[in-house]
């Protein structure tokens, strides 16, 4: 065959591990003729868990958790994580992971810092930084899309690459930011103020908007479930590939933009950690709202529920290892509930 | 009273709202060959799944297997225990591995202790001794992928039967179940499992046999067991009965005969030129297809029907050679660049290439055609819905919800899902792979009514297939491949028989 799409066995490989989220989704037909607690479940398991996680902190901690000065900072703080894992799900979307997202993050966060300091003026800085994730997203998609590597590997070896780069940029020291005018970009000295929730707001419209009222956005889909079906129906999947590299290139240099404002410094190993949340979010987003797909709500929801667990569990004392004991645990019970509970769905057993 | 290997009673089950199997009550006589048949979404599949302990029945049901009567599950392990053997359609091996393999991945390999190295020349003798049982060519160190498809299912049979001894009574012992084992195999290579699976009755073995093919049940089975929407229909014995008769049991109502067709089309225009086309194993094809025109695309396995259809609808590029369509150059470079010039393609492989299984089928109906719903910045959901169900509604795609995925369709529906998609772009010619495999006898009228009435409104269809009834019913002239020339020709209803075309496929000359 001398088709161009890239499809050696590896390749299938995480195909198959991105589209084990999405074999939730037959089940989904029967929830939605037949609806019962078990439909219920599988589309509302998650945000039913939030709620109740949400209730339980409230009640043990009436004066510390549920004051708005906690909550606007749990939103707040999770405006990054979650502009990261919209990065994270539109190459999910097309079914290939894109590991490079956080490691994008980070350099970016890092470039944009140097860009200020180095005296550029902040929209020079942004598009200086914009244009690298262009380019990164642009150097992902042709290795993936065009020579045919697998993506899981393709952006992993990104992500190494500016890892390295990192520490070139910074010189193996914490950089600090010196413009105020940067700084001001996501919050208001002296107030409570969180313009960085705007930013995040808008985004996730954006990509809301992208992925379920346009074409592209079907398309992207089919690429991601389908793509020989899609291919031959006329749809240019290689296409639509490259952009949600692009895209999700761009939006998390952005990301790392944000970022260096709120922080204001960046130490030279700034990234992997922001890489599993994203992640996590995404696939716990898949797990509600529109089960078997990887939505935006979704992956809101889920962002938050990690962050809910990690505050309260913080609030209440807990040692830091809790939090992430607790993040991988929501994950592997959010996730399977749903894929048990849709399951028995189809069985005829539930 | 009958001699029953396998029975079942009052066996029910259902799947949310829908009754799969009601109340069904049959036998498969030992040392028999009894044909289940049903049309796609009868409940044949359903009833398969039961026997192998992978469903469980509803409250009340009882199967009875070699003397052993169960209420409620059955397990694999007891099914097998019992002497169940199964062969499912996509025979489950494995294709980057070797025979032997394959053998161990449902059995054990040989070691000499637990956790030890593999004895690969045990392993391979024991492999090699069972295959012997089956008269099988194979080497247990060859690839699975290098075999051809029949090599492959008789090697999935031979497996089913590797912990079973090799005495006289191996098959008197066990019930071989075969899910439609030739349907993905062409025609001219079905008689080898045909032949394998009478011996296996000859030596005592009891099968149950699930397929679409009318002429294999007549040659092969002594009995007949058919569902129809989930309930036993007729019991009988094939003997007495033609190829018409079954035909009708399985449809419950007799199909008109096959009219040949009658279509003059020597004064319509030329739509479609191909000239010195050569692909990876298609070499020199030269050919012209008339507005109107069915033109048929025959010949053994290998000889280049798929690729031929690849080449035509940009998914492969030619090595050399030009395509003219309505007298302008023709040169796709994607499948997309096709389908803007109105050249569409339906697939033979309907799950992979086909649908989108996980999608709703309305996002199937309208893929590559969204921009028409994409007004306002906004994909209009509700225009597109409506279009869907116009489509489903003209194409005959019978669905309990459009908006659910389309894997919850049975085959048959999923490929007119298909067909109404490519038919309903292709504004020149409709290239089809394979349109009727593995879809139940209505279903195949219905998806011939669709192709003749395209070709009707002057579009030039082109059909590949290996199913001689389908050209005859269908086609208004047949080009038969042979290693990947065209090596010969049949046209009108005098040469268009399935005698003839067997004869033209087989490489015997008129």
């Amino acid at each position: 065959m001398t088709s161009r799409s890239p499809s050696p066995s590896t390749k299938r490989m995480t195909s198959a591990m991105v589209s084990t989220i999405t074999k939730v989704r037959p089940e989904q037909g029967t929830a939605r003729t037949r609806p019962g607690p078990a439909a219920f479940l599988t589309r509302y398991g998650v945000i039913v868990f939030l709620v109740l996680l949400f209730t339980i902190f409230a009640l043990l901690m009436p004066r510390t958790f549920p004051t708005s000065g906690n909550l606007l900072a749990i939103v707040a703080d999770q405006s990054i994580p979650i502009i990261l894992a919209l990065a994270a799900i539109l190459p999910l979307a097309a079914g290939e992971f894109d590991l490079s997202i956080a490691a994008v993050l980070g350099f970016s966060s890092i470039l944009s810092i140097a860009l200020s300091n180095a005296g550029l003026p902040l929209p020079l800085v942004l598009a200086g930084t914009l244009i690298l994730g262009l380019l990164v997203g642009a150097v992902n998609a042709f290795f993936v899309v065009k020579i045919g590597i697998n993506a899981f590997i393709g952006t992993l070896a990104m992500a190494t690459i500016l890892a390295g780069l990192n520490l070139l940029l910074t010189r193996g020291s914490l950089m600090t930011l010196e413009s105020e005018q940067f700084a001001r970009l996501t919050s208001v000295p002296g107030s409570r103020i969180q313009i960085v929730i705007g930013y995040a707001l808008v985004l996730v419209l954006a990509v809301w908007y992208l992925l379920e009222r346009t074409p592209f956005g079907r398309y992207l889909r089919a690429t991601g479930m389908g793509r020989p079906a899609a291919r031959l129906s006329g749809v240019r999947t290689e296409r639509y590939l490259t952009s949600s590299f692009v895209l999700a290139a761009l939006l998390a240099s952005f990301a790392g933009f944000l970022l260096a404002s709120r922080s204001g410094s960046a130490p030279p190993t700034l990234g992997p950690e922001f890489l599993l949340p994203a992640y996590a979010a995404a696939f716990l987003g898949a797990a509600t709202i529109r089960p078997g797909f990887f939505n935006v709500w979704g992956t809101v929801v889920g962002a938050f529920l990690l962050a809910v667990g990690s505050n309260g569990l913080t609030l209440m004392g807990a040692q830091t290892w809790v939090a992430n004991v607790f993040n991988g645990v929501a994950l592997l019970a959010a996730v399977s509930a749903s894929v048990i509970v849709a399951r028995r769905g189809v069985n005829g057993r539930a | 009273m009958t001699n029953y290997a396998v029975a079942c009673e009052d066996l029910s089950i259902s799947f949310g709202a829908t009754k799969a199997l009601k109340s069904v009550t049959t036998g498969f006589e030992r040392g028999k060959i009894t044909a289940l048949l049903g049309m796609n979404g009868s409940g044949k599949s359903t009833l398969i799944k039961i026997l192998a302990g992978i469903y469980r029945p509803g409250p009340g049901s009882r199967i009875t297997i070699a003397g052993s009567t169960i209420a409620g599950h059955l397990t694999p392990q007891r099914s097998h225990a019992l002497g169940m053997r199964f062969l499912h359609q996509e025979v489950g091996l494995v294709e980057a591995l070797t025979v032997s393999d394959n053998f161990a991945l449902t059995g054990r390999f040989k070691a000499p202790f637990a956790l030890g190295p593999i004895a690969q020349r045990e392993q391979d003798d024991f492999v090699s001794q069972v295959l012997q049982r089956f008269d099988l060519p194979v080497h247990p160190q060859s690839k699975v992928a290098d075999l051809s498809p029949t090599l492959r299912t008789m090697v999935g049979m031979a497996r089913a039967f590797q912990h079973d001894g090799d005495d006289e009574d191996v098959f008197a012992r066990n019930v071989l179940v075969l899910d439609e084992p030739t349907a993905s195999l062409p025609a001219d290579e079905v008689h080898a499992v045909m032949a394998t699976v009478e011996r296996l009755r000859d030596h005592g073995g009891t099968v149950i046999y699930v397929s679409h093919r009318t002429e294999e049940v007549k040659r092969l089975a002594d009995n007949l067991v058919v569902l129809r929407d989930g309930e036993v229909v007729v019991e009988e014995a094939v003997a007495h009965l033609q190829i018409p008769d079954i035909v009708t049991r399985v449809v419950g109502k007799s199909i008109a005969a096959k009219e040949p067709r009658q279509n003059d089309l020597t004064a319509a225009p030329v739509v479609f030129e191909v000239n010195n086309l050569h692909g990876t194993r298609l070499r020199d094809v030269n050919l012209e297809i008339r507005a109107g025109e069915i033109l048929g695309v025959a010949g053994l396995v290998g000889c280049g029907r798929s690729e031929l259809i690849r080449l035509l609808s940009g998914a492969q590029r030619p090595a050399q050679g030009t395509m003219e369509l309505k007298g302008q150059l023709y040169h796709p470079t994607h499948p997309a660049t096709a389908v803007k010039r109105g050249v569409v393609s339906v697939p033979q492989d309907r799950r992979a290439e086909g649908c989108i299984l996980g999608m709703a089928t309305t996002d199937n109906l309208t893929m590559g055609s969204l921009n028409t719903f994409f007004k306002g910045g906004l994909l209009r959901l509700k225009s597109e819905t409506l279009s869907a169900k116009g489509l489903a509604e003209t194409y005959r795609v019978k669905a309990g919800d459009i908006r659910s995925p389309i894997s919850t369709l049975s085959g048959g529906n999923q490929q007119k899902v298909i067909i109404a998609r490519a038919a309903s772009k292709a504004t020149e010619v409709l290239l089809l792979d394979e349109p009727t495999q593995g879809v139940d006898a209505l279903a195949k009228q219905e998806i011939w009514n669709i192709i003749r009435g395209f070709a009707a409104t002057g579009k030039a269809v082109i059909v590949a297939s290996t199913d001689f009834d389908e050209f005859v019913g269908l086609c208004d002239r047949v080009i038969v491949l042979d290693r990947g020339v065209i090596a010969a020709s049949a046209e009108g209803p005098d040469e268009i028989t399935e005698k003839q075309l067997a004869l033209l496929c087989a490489g015997a000359d008129q």
